[in-house]
């Protein structure tokens, strides 16, 4: 086989001929399309089978007649006869949360140009795109709309990486879990700087690659960009390219016809190689890719609110933040995978599951194991998810199959294989492989590979047969001798037994000798993890005993311990002494003579201290953080004894206002608000006025907070202000580092508050 | 690498504070910043003709009165973008599920650090081009409309080169960015 040529640079010949700088090229497929048909030819002169569109940026968010500029760069790079790649480069947009970029939008936006161009192109290329979760919305839309060969082409920077994180390899799972047909990269560098990027894909990925480097490093000369590789230089480069086995071959920014012709000269002896078909089980998140069947893993088992009252009240209360302190606390202990499970009756599951993967997804980089028995919530939950999941799970029923199967190959993920099917779980070891063998022949049909599976041969408790541990251990050997991978939710055998954790602990070592690959376990269990590092430590798969000794650590605050009561660790802001002590109170004596002998007298003073300059702001908040924990707590304890919370203060609607991004204001009277007992309904940061209004109205609170910091965004907390006097009841308080008792007035606020202590003395006024 | 005052002044704290709690979270929120964020930075030095109302840049026309009075004067006019990427919004949203008071001294963490990259860049462009620079001037400041962020974007093609997004209310994402001109001025 030979190597294909695409084409190269498009942009900067365009300028040569008029293109004025910042202007974009797309639109010359309309205005000028006698020069763009010029390029195209020429490239096909010099040896192009491939000539891309030149329709980079032609999307709905840039050009209202998008479809037409589509259309027309479609058929004039069919006009020369060669192949047509569709081009797709990234919407300019970050996707949410992290920008403002719905995901199903970021998708609709790549279908309509998919399907305004699908007709006369031979393939669709997307490519310098800089983030998986775009290249997930845009391989969904090709798939979704079209049967063209996909081309999934990448731009990584200097240490190897997208500017959203990713490396190579977690960039390559991506694109592969999805249905790619090509690998690629372009863009970024030079032919030279590609040689390191092109070996990483030749070891991590199994679909054919596609290279297309600039012409060398960007220079700027008297304000025009100039690249610094002559045409013979770049076409020995590309040379040394296609000698590590690549299929496709091509140029971007910098490289004209010369570059392209000198290229597939250089190059024409040199045969395409296929790349090798790799058997590595990896999952992913946006950043980071963990290999299972190496050495055990940990997959943190917490984010479930089976039998955790405080974790269903977050729920039902949709406290995202909640969840997100499970996340980050697993994380920091260890877990490298995350079970996320929001099943709970009366809620809507595929809402609330979509909404916690996205959150955690946000905050923390280890891959998630998306968790549930509901069909809808799963395939919600998966499409967000921006990675390869693990997905927990399927079963040798034959529903079960047919429910999950297409999902985990349509969204690509290593499905867990529970070991029982309509007859139950087989009482027998070879009984349960036989289950393993009819799940991996069914996931075959679906075209899933067996190394997209891991085996969870399912532990049952020793409390009512003793020879469960036995079963199980055993049905992990023979697993493992058929080199599959396998997982086990490893609490389950101690279930109705005493002091629990000496039989989990010891069964877990057991475990991961008979061959665990992950162990599904709550990595906040001090002995739990002790066994994992120790295990692996003794198992020779921990060099130096690094992790173990790592994990021996105190992790304990550096600070000197609080002196005296809960009074004083809050005063100081000591959060974790703070939360010790609380503990300890709850013991003695009942929750509400701690809030008013303890913490209210302690946030009292620290208001005070602050008002006399006594303590700086961050001190306050230190003290109201230890003052939150110390409330959750007690919070959590009122709920296990079945109390109802304590009466709420009042209800405050706040929102950094439309336009403002600067929210840490607002966050910190969130939290004294809350410590003064106000229920807070945060709407978060660039929030339009009608969804303050909306919200206002939906739960009919009488007060407003609004913050706003830059002098351009006073209109929008006036308009909001105005709505909210013409819709509502509401009285609005206002603050911010451009707003002044005067200007507050001028805009029609109610309240100023000049800082966050005052925000709380105006709303204790007005709901007192 | 920077120092606790800077990060205490964007706190509008005291210096000489003294409270070891504080001070150990600042090291430590300075400390993963500095292990997880790469700065990214672009600039070019563009002809620059500026008049009563506004400046042509590389043929490009920005309408304000004030950037015109700053860049009076000058021929040339650096362009620059800045930013410290998405991973210090995740780290801002960490900081947040930690508490306020780690979200506050992230924020200060990261606004000195942004502000270090952008003094370290114009050292650079200085001490490469051999001349004296004048003061910063955003979009935004001022007379200068945040809307012209859009023709700022597309002149340096700032959304390709270092990964910086413009939301539908011209905000920059990631948060911790900046774009500015900076008249050229030769050295004498």
């Amino acid at each position: 086989m030979k190597i294909k040529f695409f084409d190269g640079g498009m942009g900067s010949l365009l300028q040569a001929n008029g293109l004025k700088r910042g202007e974009a090229p797309d639109r010359w497929n309309l205005t000028h399309p006698e020069q763009v048909l010029a390029v195209h030819n020429a490239y096909a002169a010099a040896g192009s089978d491939y000539i891309t569109t030149n329709t980079f940026g032609a999307n709905r968010l840039r050009f209202e007649n998008f479809e037409a500029i589509v259309k027309a760069g479609v058929e004039l790079a069919a006009q020369t006869g060669k192949k047509v790649a569709l081009d797709l480069g990234p919407t300019g947009k970050l996707l949410k949360p992290m920008g403002d970029l719905d995901f199903e939008e970021a998708v609709g936006i790549y279908r309509e140009v998919i399907e305004a161009g699908k007709e006369g192109a031979d393939a669709i290329l997307i490519e310098t795109v800089s983030d998986t979760y775009e290249m997930k919305a845009a391989l969904l839309a090709a798939k979704e709309s079209c049967d063209l060969p996909i081309f999934a082409s990448f731009i990584f920077d200097e240490s190897g990486r997208l500017l959203t994180g990713a490396d190579v390899k977690t960039a390559a799972v991506l694109a592969e879990s999805l249905g790619a047909d090509v690998i690629g990269v372009n863009c970024g560098f030079g032919p030279k700087q590609f040689l390191r990027l092109v070996k990483e894909l030749r070891q991590y990925a199994s679909l054919p690659i596609l290279a297309q480097p600039n012409a060398g490093l960007p220079q700027s000369v008297n304000g025009k960009t100039v690249y610094n590789l002559s045409v013979e230089e770049y076409a020995d480069a590309m040379r040394e390219i296609a000698s590590l086995g690549v299929s496709y071959l091509g140029g971007c920014c910098g490289t004209t016809p010369a570059h392209i012709a000198a290229m597939t000269s250089a190059c024409a002896d040199i045969p395409a190689v296929e790349n090798d078909v790799k058997s590595f089980s990896f999952v992913s998140s946006y950043s980071t890719t963990v290999e299972l069947g190496k050495a055990p893993i940990v997959i943190g088992e917490r984010i479930n609110p089976t039998g955790k009252k405080r974790f269903k009240q977050a729920l039902l209360e949709n406290d995202i933040s909640y969840i997100i302190n499970e996340a980050t606390a697993q994380v920091a202990a260890g877990a490298a995978v995350l079970d996320v499970n929001t099943g709970l009756p009366g809620i809507d599951e595929a809402a609330v599951l979509t909404e916690a993967v996205t959150a955690v997804q946000g905050v923390v980089n280890a891959p998630l194991q998306i968790d549930t028995a509901h069909t809808r919530a799963l395939e919600s939950a998966m499409r967000r998810y921006n990675g390869k999941a693990l997905l927990n799970s399927v079963n040798g029923k034959q529903s079960s199959m047919d429910a999950v199967f297409p999902i985990a190959k349509k969204y690509g993920a290593v499905c867990v294989c529970l070991l029982l099917d309509e007859s139950g779980i087989p009482a027998t070891a070879t009984g349960r492989m036989e289950i393993a063998h009819k799940l991996i022949a069914a996931a075959q049909q679906y075209g899933i590979d067996t190394k997209d599976l891991i085996f969870d041969p399912l532990a049952m408790t020793i409390s009512t047969d003793s020879n469960n541990a036995l079963i199980t251990l055993e049905t992990l050997r023979l697993l493992r001798a058929e080199g599959l991978h396998t997982v086990l939710g490893v609490s389950n055998i101690s279930f109705g037994l005493p002091n629990r954790e000496a039989i989990n602990t010891a069964f877990f070592t057991l475990a991961m000798q008979a061959g665990l690959s992950a162990g599904i376990i709550n990595p906040l269990s001090k002995p739990m993890m002790n066994a994992y590092y120790a295990y692996n430590a003794l198992a020779g798969l921990d060099e130096g005993c690094a992790a173990y000794i790592a994990g021996a650590q105190d992790t304990s605050p550096t600070v000197s311990k609080a002196q005296g009561d809960l009074k004083n660790s809050i005063l100081q802001g000591l959060s974790k002494e703070a939360l010790e002590q609380c503990k300890a109170l709850l013991k003695e004596m009942d929750a509400l003579s701690i809030i008013s002998e303890y913490i209210v007298p302690a946030l009292d003073e620290a208001g005070k201290r602050f008002e006399k300059k006594e303590l700086f702001l961050p001190q306050l908040l230190m003290s109201a953080d230890a003052a939150k924990l110390a409330f959750d707590e007690i919070k959590a304890d009122m709920l296990s004894k079945g109390q109802q919370k304590e009466p709420s203060g009042g209800t405050i609607v706040i929102a950094t206002v439309e336009g403002d991004i600067h929210d840490i204001g607002k966050n910190i009277v969130k939290v004294l608000l809350e410590n003064y007992g106000f229920d807070v309904v945060d709407l978060g940061k660039d929030v339009k006025c009608e969804a303050v209004v909306e919200k206002v109205k939906e739960i009919g609170a009488r007060l407003v907070g609004l913050s706003a910091l830059m002098t351009t965004t006073v209109p929008s907390m006036e308009k909001t202000i105005k709505l909210l006097h013409a819709q509502t009841p509401a009285k609005v308080m206002v603050g911010g580092a451009v707003l002044t008792p005067e200007y507050a007035r001028q805009i029609g606020a109610d309240y100023y508050a000049k800082d966050a202590m005052e925000g709380v003395h105006i709303a204790k006024e007005f709901f007192g | 690498m920077i120092e606790r005052k800077e990060v205490l002044k964007y706190m509008r704290t005291a210096s000489a504070v003294e409270d070891a709690a504080l001070l150990a979270l600042i090291d430590s929120c300075t400390a993963a910043a500095y292990a997880t964020i790469t700065p990214k930075t672009i600039y070019e030095v563009l002809d620059c003709e500026a008049d009563s109302s506004g400046v042509t840049i590389a043929s490009v026309r920005f309408e304000s009165r004030r950037l015109a009075q700053n860049l009076q004067g000058c021929q040339k006019v650096v362009a620059f973008a800045a930013t410290l990427g998405i991973q210090a919004d995740r780290l801002l949203r960490c900081a947040k599920s930690e508490g306020t008071a780690q979200l506050m001294v992230c924020q200060a963490v990261l606004a000195a650090m942004i502000e270090e990259v952008c003094d370290n860049l114009e050292a650079q462009i200085k001490a490469e081009h051999h001349c004296k620079l004048r003061r910063r001037y955003s979009p935004g400041y001022f007379d200068l409309a945040l809307e012209s962020q859009k023709d700022f974007f597309s002149l340096m093609d700032i959304t390709k080169r270092i990964g910086v997004t413009l939301s539908d209310t011209m905000l920059m994402i990631p948060s911790k960015s900046v774009t500015a001109f900076i008249g050229v001025e030769d050295e004498d």
